[in-house]
């Protein structure tokens, strides 16, 4: 499942639509919006607020199969060759208070323009000597981005902000976030769909490990003789190896009912050349 | 997935930027998103990384070495070896993806950090040659000793650097540059130096395929060492790890004999070979990052705070490959770890 992330509902009244998502009550200032795939979010302003609501929608059951957080919105930019509406993604966040940086990892390979974000508490207005770089200025990505990290690596984290304005400190109308950000809405839409699904974790299934289990109570086998058997287990699976159940229960079913540690022995040495280790 | 080029990304500390190296490097990737950093370890040592994920795409990172320019390694040396014995870290991580790689364990990021600022290594390495514990000796120096170089040389040429070097060097510094890579052509133009030791590490076709990801076939390491030999370098052969894979004694059979076809015994300077070995905590970080590998699980000891094989399996390994050898290298040629 992806989660959006937008500080303001304006920002987030395209996807919602688009991705028909529906309102869900999870807990009280959440304002959560939930479809087959995506979730979506609205923090409200400020770097405080968001990481406390993404730290609290990421510890719902209902959103334990995230696998990436976007977080979604409007921005200032200090270039003014930059037109309205263009789409960025941040590959560095500084938060202006604090000066610390964080670093969203670059893996993806996505069609927007890149800059460094900076996250502000209150908004930025030019000054008279802007730096040459240029810079974007938000109020929520290093607050989203520390909460995020703490349930999922930072390959996983994305910042994509649109251009608001060039930081004059002009009012922006509903209107304007909403245009802004249903104009960009395909080419993000598009990005987040290539965005890769956490691959299953290789392990043994539950009845293998039940199977295990039955060899350990059989065989009273010790704590470390358990992670032993437990990694010729996971060899033998990852060396393509079938039908491991049966075998530890074989193993298992064919031992005296009193254990000795020759008998123990025994069986484990069995278990072992049964599979191929 | 839709993955971004390797080292699409770079990140460099703004005191580095302008820096002969950085500069040399930086011309290289005329498209990369140049990201500025304080400090490397900004990006290299964050948490909440995915090791795995980065070894798909990994990014750059220029920085300056600020302490610790060369590391005493005398620890690690047997018997009569040279007890000058040091080695320095150039560039963190390597360009290859060996399953049975320590680094992986070691570092939480799977990025490469290249230093650039080399005059302060070479600084250190010749104080380190003023101060050596055995005026008998050379200082012994690896240069590519937690990364491979010579895999990395068309990014960074540091093996170019260091054989410059090394050229003043004669008789106070042997310098060994250990690689996987077919990438002698890199140096090829370069006059051979004969306080200068090109190491390949080779393993059976096998192995390369099966643990040795993104690294060249044996037929093309071997094809490199062979013209550096050629070219009057001197070459050690190192096979290590010995793994005991399914069939091994045919495997490492087979190695040595395509070594033995393709290059004159006597024209290399020595063989080293070695065993697994892995500190414990890097192995236990291993097997929580990377995606679940048969070596891992299978049946190993621990000792001395490594996991690595038992005595008996040691020898074993060691003294098959080490009798391979037996009538095309002197037995005082070849050492074992």
């Amino acid at each position: 499942m992806k989660f959006l992330v937008a500080a303001l509902f304006p920002e987030a009244r395209p996807f919602i639509r688009r991705l028909e998502l529906k309102k869900e009550s999870l807990g009280p200032g959440l304002e959560l919006y939930i479809g087959s795939d995506h979730a979506l979010l609205v923090t409200g302003i400020g770097r405080l607020t968001a990481a406390v609501k993404v730290a609290r929608a990421l510890q719902l059951p209902r959103l334990l199969a995230v696998n990436s957080v976007i977080n979604i919105g409007i921005c200032g930019c200090s270039d003014i060759s930059i037109a309205l509406g263009t789409v960025f993604i941040a590959n560095k966040i500084e938060e202006d208070s604090t000066t610390r940086a964080f670093f969203p990892d670059m893996l993806i390979r996505h069609p927007f323009e890149e800059a460094t974000l900076v996250t502000v508490d209150s908004p930025k207005i030019r000054g008279p000597q802007e730096p040459p770089e240029r810079v974007l200025y938000d109020m929520e990505a290093s607050g989203v981005f520390q909460a995020a990290a703490e349930f999922i690596t930072s390959d996983r984290l994305h910042f994509i902000k649109i251009v608001s304005d060039h930081l004059f400190g002009d009012k922006l109308s509903k209107d304007l976030i909403k245009d802004l950000t249903e104009d960009s809405l395909n080419i993000v839409l598009r990005f987040l769909s290539g965005l890769p699904e956490l691959e299953p974790k290789f392990g043994l299934d539950t009845n293998e490990e039940e199977a295990l289990q039955q060899l350990r109570e059989g065989l009273r086998l010790t704590q470390s003789q358990m992670v032993q058997v437990h990694d010729w287990a996971m060899a033998y699976r990852i060396a393509g190896g079938a039908q491991l159940t049966s075998k530890l229960i074989a193993v298992a079913r064919a031992q005296p009912d009193k254990q000795t540690k020759s008998t123990r022995a025994v069986a484990l040495e069995t278990l072992r050349h049964e599979l191929g280790l | 997935m839709n993955l971004a080029s390797s080292y699409s990304h770079i990140y460099i500390e703004e005191g580095v930027r302008n820096l002969p190296f950085s500069v040399e490097i930086l011309q290289k990737f005329p498209k990369a998103q140049i990201v500025s950093v304080e400090d490397y370890k900004q990006v290299f040592n964050r948490g909440s990384q995915s090791f795995e994920q980065q070894k798909r795409s990994p990014k750059l990172l220029l920085a300056a070495k600020k302490e610790q320019f060369i590391y005493d390694g005398s620890r690690f040396v047997q018997d009569a070896d040279n007890p000058n014995f040091f080695y320095n870290a150039l560039s963190l991580n390597c360009a290859y993806d060996c399953a049975y790689c320590y680094l992986q364990g070691m570092y939480s990021s799977a990025n490469q950090v290249c230093f650039v600022n080399l005059d302060n290594y070479f600084d250190a390495t010749n104080l380190a040659i003023r101060k050596r514990p055995s005026k008998d000796y050379p200082l012994y120096l690896c240069i590519s000793y937690d990364t491979d170089l010579l895999a990395f040389e068309s990014v960074a040429p540091y093996c170019r650097e260091w054989i410059r070097f090394c050229a003043t060097k004669e008789g106070e510094l042997d310098v060994e540059i250990r690689t996987k890579s077919a990438n002698f052509a890199q140096l090829s133009k370069l006059k051979p130096q004969a306080n200068v030791i090109l190491a390949w590490s080779l393993s059976p076709d096998s192995i390369c395929e099966t643990y040795e990801h993104k690294t060249p076939t044996l037929r093309s390491r071997i094809k490199s060492l062979t013209e550096a030999v050629k070219k009057g370098w001197r070459v050690r052969i190192c096979i290590d790890p010995i793994l005991p894979i399914s069939g091994w004694q045919e495997a490492y059979s087979g190695l040595v004999e395509e070594v033995l076809q393709s290059v004159d015994a006597s024209e290399l300077l020595d063989v080293h070979l070695g065993v697994f070995r892995m500190n414990s905590d890097f192995f236990a970080n291993v097997r929580k990052r990377r995606a679940p590998v048969d070596l891992f699980y299978r049946k190993w000891e621990r000792k001395d705070g490594a996991i690595t094989h038992s005595d008996v399996e040691r020898e074993e390994l060691s003294q098959y490959v080490a009798a391979l050898f037996s009538g095309h290298v002197d037995t005082d040629r070849i050492r074992i770890w």
